[in-house]
């Protein structure tokens, strides 16, 4: 009998203490999300700290656009970068990044001006290392990539010269395994690349 | 013997309740994270109250075919905003007004030449700490802007597609790859069907922000 008995105390704790987690989990249950959230904003910064993002809305178009529409194809290595800040009417800022890349192999030419293989030229796109562009080119020195180029005489953000076309879109970093890597456009060889914007 | 059994089951049926309770709290922890984390920031407006501000560059945009369309302009942001309002939390409560006491500290809403069109716009916002204390939007003079239909060949934009997904941005939310197999205002780049209204997930994540 007083086994019986402990049997039994033993299947009603383990069933009381199912209860009241379940009980707890119920009562919590849009707090829960409310955490998840606080959570992440703890995460994402430092109390205090002022931090910048530029989002940037994009047109979608095909690789094979891209390329057309694009002035020059060149691989290269980045040197370095360089912030540059303009601003508007009320100051706001409108921050860009200057990145100096060394030519490595040309893809495409451009029909008015020279690049050549060994070149130096200075490419500009929308985001900085103050004003991070979280789908931006995000150039860091020492990187390689694939960089789409347009000729441009200046606009409110970028300077006369060479742009990034298409940001975002007009970049494919060049990943360890020699593959290119997109976010708009997936992963592929340089092989592949050449064979997609040359397509009839 | 008799005892002994029915002392292993009690103890296995305890242990059994407990570890089935267990997952079903993980699992729902998870999918609450799923559900509401998946596209918001990190950071809020302190009373989730703000104004809209203009200036007189949105009529150098290209509404419909001919500048100096500010109304279409200004009416399009305010459409956007209402959609936010009408479907955000009780505590989200943006207002319009044309034109604003100070337009670097507000929420601006101007036009700027971006270069390429295939960059419709740009929002850059600036935050302490958690807090969301200052955000501005630029249309781009390149695109062609449209007040009603929508079609993506890289240079129309409907002006209050646009502005949804970047009121979108003014409350913290990120961009959301059209590659997750999300349904949100969220989805990069321009998708007609996307950036058309805010969607459920979008509705539910701001209330979740701003309760």
């Amino acid at each position: 009998m007083e086994k019986q008995s402990k049997n039994r105390l033993i299947l009603t704790a383990g069933i009381i203490s199912a209860i009241i987690m379940a009980g707890i989990l119920a009562s919590n249950y849009s707090r829960l999300s409310q955490t998840s959230l606080d959570t992440v904003a703890n995460a994402a910064v430092a109390p205090d700290k002022e931090t910048h993002i530029v989002d940037i809305a994009y047109n979608y178009v095909p690789l094979k656009k891209l390329a057309k529409d694009s002035g020059a194809i060149i691989k290269g290595t980045v040197l370095n970068t360089t912030d540059v800040v303009k601003y508007d009417n009320h100051q706001n800022p409108l921050p860009s990044t200057l990145a100096t890349v060394r030519v490595d192999k040309v893809m495409k030419g451009f029909k008015d001006a020279q690049i050549a293989a060994g070149d130096i030229i200075e490419v500009q796109a929308i985001g900085n290392s103050m004003y991070i562009a979280p789908d931006g080119v995000d150039t860091k020195a020492g990187e390689s990539a694939v960089f789409f180029v347009a000729q441009t005489d200046g606009d409110d953000i970028h300077n006369k010269g060479y742009v990034v076309y298409g940001e975002g879109m007009g970049k494919m970093k060049l990943k360890p395994d020699g593959k290119l890597e997109s976010k708009f456009y997936g992963e592929m060889t340089e092989v592949e690349l050449d064979s997609k914007i040359n397509e009839p | 013997m008799l005892a002994k059994q029915l002392d292993d089951i009690a103890r296995r049926m305890s242990l059994i309740a407990i570890v089935a309770t267990s997952a079903i709290m993980v699992t729902t922890l998870s999918h609450q994270q799923q559900a509401y984390a998946y596209h918001y920031g990190g950071q809020k407006w302190s009373t989730g109250y703000f104004q809209h501000c203009t200036d007189n560059t949105i009529s150098s945009l290209n509404v419909d075919g001919s500048t100096n369309q500010s109304t279409k302009v200004t009416n399009a942001i305010s459409s956007a905003s209402s959609s936010w309002y009408q479907t955000g939390g009780s505590q989200y409560k943006p207002t319009f007004t044309f034109g604003c006491i100070d337009p670097r500290f507000d929420n601006f809403w101007g036009a700027a030449n971006l270069g390429s069109s295939l960059t419709p716009a740009v929002t850059t916002s600036t935050f302490s700490g958690s807090t969301i204390t200052r955000s501005y939007t630029q249309f781009n003079t390149s695109n062609l802007w449209t007040s009603t239909g929508c079609v993506e060949d890289g240079v129309h934009n409907n002006l209050t597609y646009v502005a949804l997904h970047e009121l979108g941005h003014k409350v913290r939310f990120v961009d959301v790859s059209d590659t997750a197999g999300k349904t949100s205002v969220m989805v990069v780049p321009y998708h007609c069907n996307m950036q058309n209204s805010v969607k459920a997930d979008d509705s539910s994540e701001t209330k979740m922000v701003y309760p």
